[in-house]
């Protein structure tokens, strides 16, 4: 093969900021996780949790009142995004040529509640003659499909927090076989809700550290007690690029599979994502030491922590390859986490510094995890993301 | 029937975002770039501020936005 799938564009809205280069920035900062209190109102108590927002993203800065209307908050985080992927690169191919592949994992949450709160209280005719063409999976693919008028394939991929890293791994078959010449590929999600959190919240799956928000998601470290939700969108621009063009990075090999084990546990020895891993690996054909850090799926859950630890050295043997882990600076952004964490990962390997993971002060898993950043001279970097259900999805990047 | 008018012409702002300076009854709906979607949207809100149900089923004869204030108006004073 004499072209690479590549990264020409990329962009990105979430807790880090509207900018590649400033995720990068604060992710090598790992001051903390960038979370904090929100607070809705219900019929019980108040449903109370930490977050992780796009805090400098201000929709009507972006859209006309009567777009919003036609918009979750999922579709606006996607369309800046994608918009400022678009930009960073050169004009599109033929429209037909052009394809679009987006994660997303829980849809329009937000949307979906008011509409469910409308019905409750005032029935049927309350619902917007607009809910299903707003709420339904696919809903950000057919909008972005419109908005640049790409006639190629519009595949939405729900792998829960696995989508992202999924929707840039089958984006990039899409290239090698030749079905598109140009793919927008990314994830995006909008889970700060109160639907959502009081949800998450039901399965203790989140951090309760509400009165040290910074402190709250804490990926390998002892004192983890959950994840914290996030939300945002990152995409970048997938096409075959020569060798030697200047590119966001490449994407050299992808890998999906399935625990086929638990909906929410993961697999307690890692079997499965060791195999991911290495399908991931073959796929690029690099062998496991060309690999010089990982960015683990790290998502401040002891179950995750201790399987993905597991998995790593089943992988990696005895070799203590580097692993970052960016959710604990961004919390868990579900379906676009391995979209953003693609992204972060690229900067890294172009900086040449591989970010040190939040809050890490005393990790429990065996696993060079780091807690200070750390040169890396190695083009090439492994990205994981696990998702419930049991969907495992690894990247190669480079 | 101004009222119903004004309530029609209010939810097409809201809708499209267009402002009602410059539109005429003959004003055309595809012109305006208003499909059925959008005039289902106008009819929800209608509905909602006069509290009533509106069976909007027939779009067919729609062309003009005197059309679609006409078709309101019938629908609420019946």
């Amino acid at each position: 093969m004499n072209s690479q799938v590549a990264a020409v564009g990329a962009g990105v809205v979430g807790p880090a900021g509207t900018t590649v280069d400033g995720l990068r920035v604060v992710l090598q900062r790992a001051a903390g996780t960038l979370a904090e209190l929100v607070t809705y109102p219900s019929a019980g108590a108040d449903v109370t949790f930490l977050a992780c927002s796009a805090s400098d993203f201000e929709p009507e800065n972006h859209f006309a009142p009567h777009e919003l209307r036609r918009m979750d908050r999922a579709h606006q985080l996607a369309i800046v995004a994608a918009d400022a992927a678009l930009a960073s690169c050169g004009p599109s191919p033929e429209p037909d040529r052009c394809a679009i592949v987006i994660g997303s994992g829980l849809g329009a949450p937000g949307y979906l509640q008011g509409q469910i709160a409308a019905f409750t209280l005032r029935g049927p005719r309350a619902i917007s003659p607009m809910a299903i063409p707003i709420a339904m999976a696919n809903s950000v693919a057919g909008n972005l499909a419109i908005r640049y008028g790409f006639r190629g394939p519009a595949n939405t991929i729900n792998m829960a927090c696995a989508s992202g890293s999924a929707a840039i791994g089958e984006a990039m078959w899409l290239l090698r076989t030749g079905r598109a010449d140009r793919v927008l590929a990314g994830g995006v999600e909008a889970p700060i809700t109160a639907g959502s959190a009081a949800s998450f919240a039901r399965m203790e799956a989140m951090s309760a550290r509400l009165a040290d928000p910074a402190a709250a998601s804490r990926p390998f470290d002892r004192g983890r007690d959950g994840l914290v939700l996030g939300e945002g969108a990152a995409f970048v621009v997938l096409e075959r690029a020569a060798p030697g063009a200047e590119v966001v990075g490449h994407v050299l090999g992808y890998m999906a599979n399935s625990d086929a084990h638990h909906m929410v546990a993961p697999r307690p020895d890692g079997g499965a994502a060791a195999a991911c891993m290495r399908g991931a690996l073959a796929d690029a054909a690099l062998a496991a030491d060309a690999i010089g850090h990982v960015n683990a799926h790290g998502t401040s859950t002891r179950l995750n922590d201790e399987a993905e630890a597991s998995a790593l050295r089943m992988v990696f043997g005895s070799r203590p390859v580097p692993v970052t882990a960016n959710k604990g600076v961004l919390g868990h952004l579900i379906g676009a986490a391995g979209a953003m964490e693609a992204i972060a990962t690229w900067a890294a390997l172009r900086a040449g510094v591989v970010p040190p993971i939040a809050n890490l002060a005393a990790s429990d898993v065996d696993l060079n995890a780091l807690s200070e950043p750390a040169p890396t001279d190695s083009p090439y970097a492994l990205s994981n993301s696990f998702g419930f259900g049991g969907h495992n999805a690894t990247l190669v990047l480079g | 029937m101004t009222h119903i008018r004004d309530s029609v012409l209010n939810a097409l702002e809201v809708v499209t975002g267009r402002e009602r300076v410059g539109l005429t009854d003959d004003s055309r709906l595809n012109d305006l770039g208003i499909d059925s979607m959008d005039l289902l949207e106008i009819g929800a809100i209608v509905e909602q501020q006069f509290d009533v149900e509106l069976d909007i089923d027939d779009f067919a004869d729609i062309e003009t936005l005197g059309d679609a204030i006409e078709l309101f108006e019938r629908l609420l004073v019946r």
